[in-house]
């Protein structure tokens, strides 16, 4: 499917677009051709098998990946022009499945240090900020203790409120569920359930199917560095279109 | 054996002297060398094609040559090549730190690799450029990493500035050796000597500790 599911040139509200994005690494090529916009508010789930490329379009989206053909616009800003990158970066937030905290930072300077470097927010104001966004993902109370004191589940939703800190037109998750204990999940879940309903624009790599059926507005399916399928909950769900998105529900649902 | 201890109430002032000079040159080496070797890590792990292999190749070529060899060479022989003339103690500084600085830039390099790509993913993502990313975020993690093997190049450093009593530098080592023959007692002087040596390691190793331990 390489059609735009929203066009962005009738669409003010996009806040994403890719058009006909491609990336190889070597003589793999791991994103073949793939369009897809993504509207203010909505949140987009994306699924398929490990190694179909998934990851890899997210980290192009901020730039972390360069795209070798085609092109991205995060909020008016293109992935290829070089000079604005950061600036695009400070408007997207992303989350690691590895939750990647600074250690030698205690948790409250992992979510302030961003917005005082950055965004040159004063020290009061940039504190106040991190306090209630820490406050938001329920962890307040662990402000001064460093990351590695806390659990997975503790880290990620830091994480979360790091990336928040930077006020983002778009918050991007990357698995970041896999690396937690299964009691841990749903802390995580449950912050960016309230995330999705606060109206942040998200794009969410990953299989919690549970998650993707109750919050997402779009779930797409990739295979082979592809959209395969492009579908409402209810529709991916109930009818999805491809044999392979049958195949792969009935492979991650019945474990 | 016997030993006779009393021949330090006349030498034991050259002995100070020569430990005081032994301490300057290691310690002005030691801080050229951490620069030195933080420039050339730097270079070492850049996206730079030609910075890197500049600073692959002075690693290889300075960790390569003895430094006896680059001592005599740069002191007597770039003197009469091209009439550069550096005075003793300055001659050996400079191979001090140029030899040390290749090892400390292979310890600061994997020190550097050792933090996880995800740091730098992260700072990125929020919008750091790299040069930000690895002062904020990078090198304090890997300055953790870093301080047993740099202090273990200081030691090695200090027992390198030996080397430098070629070129008539007055320092420990050349201090004992004239006094040895003086007096026809190496075993007093060389003896000493070792233990000075011994002694300024075990400071060193002490002042890392404490500074290991702080930063935990």
């Amino acid at each position: 499917m390489s059609d735009s599911l929203v066009d962005p040139s009738v669409d003010r509200n996009v806040v994403v677009s890719l058009e006909d994005v491609r990336k190889s690494f070597g003589s793999l090529e791991v994103i073949r051709g793939i369009s897809l916009s993504i509207r203010n508010g909505s949140v987009v789930v994306i699924c398929g098998p490990s190694g179909c490329g998934k990851s890899t379009m997210l980290r192009c989206i901020n730039g972390l990946e360069s795209i070798d053909a085609g092109d991205i616009v995060v909020d008016g800003i293109s992935v290829k022009d070089k000079r604005k990158l950061r600036l695009l970066r400070t408007e997207t937030g992303m989350v690691f499945q590895q939750f990647n905290l600074f250690p030698h930072k205690t948790v409250l300077e992992n979510v302030s240090m961003a917005p005082i470097d950055i965004r040159r927010m004063s020290r009061i104001e940039a504190l106040q900020l991190s306090r209630e966004l820490l406050d938001r993902v329920g962890i307040l109370d662990k402000e001064n203790e460093m990351p590695s004191s806390l659990s997975g589940g503790q880290q990620q939703r830091v994480a979360i409120a790091r990336g928040l800190a930077m006020n983002p037109k778009l918050m991007m998750f990357d698995e970041p569920t896999s690396a937690l204990d299964p009691e841990m999940i749903k802390e995580v879940l449950d912050v960016m359930r309230n995330l999705a309903e606060d109206g942040m624009t998200m794009i969410v790599v990953s299989h919690e199917m549970g998650f993707a059926r109750e919050v997402a507005d779009l779930i797409v399916m990739m295979d082979e560095g592809q959209i395969i399928e492009g579908q409402s909950p209810e529709k991916f769900f109930e009818h999805p279109r491809e044999e392979r998105t049958k195949k792969f529900l009935s492979q991650i649902i019945s474990h | 054996m016997e030993f006779h201890w009393e021949v330090f109430d006349k030498y034991w002032t050259w002995i100070a002297s020569g430990l005081g000079l032994t301490l300057y040159i290691s310690i002005m080496s030691m801080v050229v060398a951490l620069v030195v070797g933080l420039i050339v890590a730097i270079l070492r792990i850049s996206k730079s094609v030609p910075l890197t292999l500049f600073a692959h190749a002075y690693i290889e070529f300075f960790r390569a040559i003895p430094l006896l060899v680059f001592i005599i060479w740069l002191y007597y022989g770039l003197a009469m090549a091209t009439g550069i003339n550096f005075e003793p103690v300055m001659a050996g500084v400079i191979c001090l730190s140029m030899q040390h600085g290749g090892y400390l830039a292979e310890i600061y390099r994997s020190g550097i690799q050792a933090i996880p790509k995800g740091q730098w993913e992260a700072a990125y993502s929020l919008g750091y450029s790299p040069a930000r990313t690895f002062v904020k975020i990078i090198a304090p993690q890997a300055f953790k990493i870093v301080i047993p093997p740099t202090a273990n190049q200081g030691v090695s450093m200090i027992k390198d500035s030996a080397l430098v009593s070629v070129i008539g530098v007055n320092e420990l080592m050349r201090q004992s050796m004239i006094a040895t023959s003086n007096t026809f007692r190496p075993f007093e002087f060389y003896t000493v000597a070792a233990l000075i040596y011994v002694a300024l390691a075990l400071g060193l190793s002490h002042i890392a500790k404490m500074v290991e331990d702080r930063m935990k």
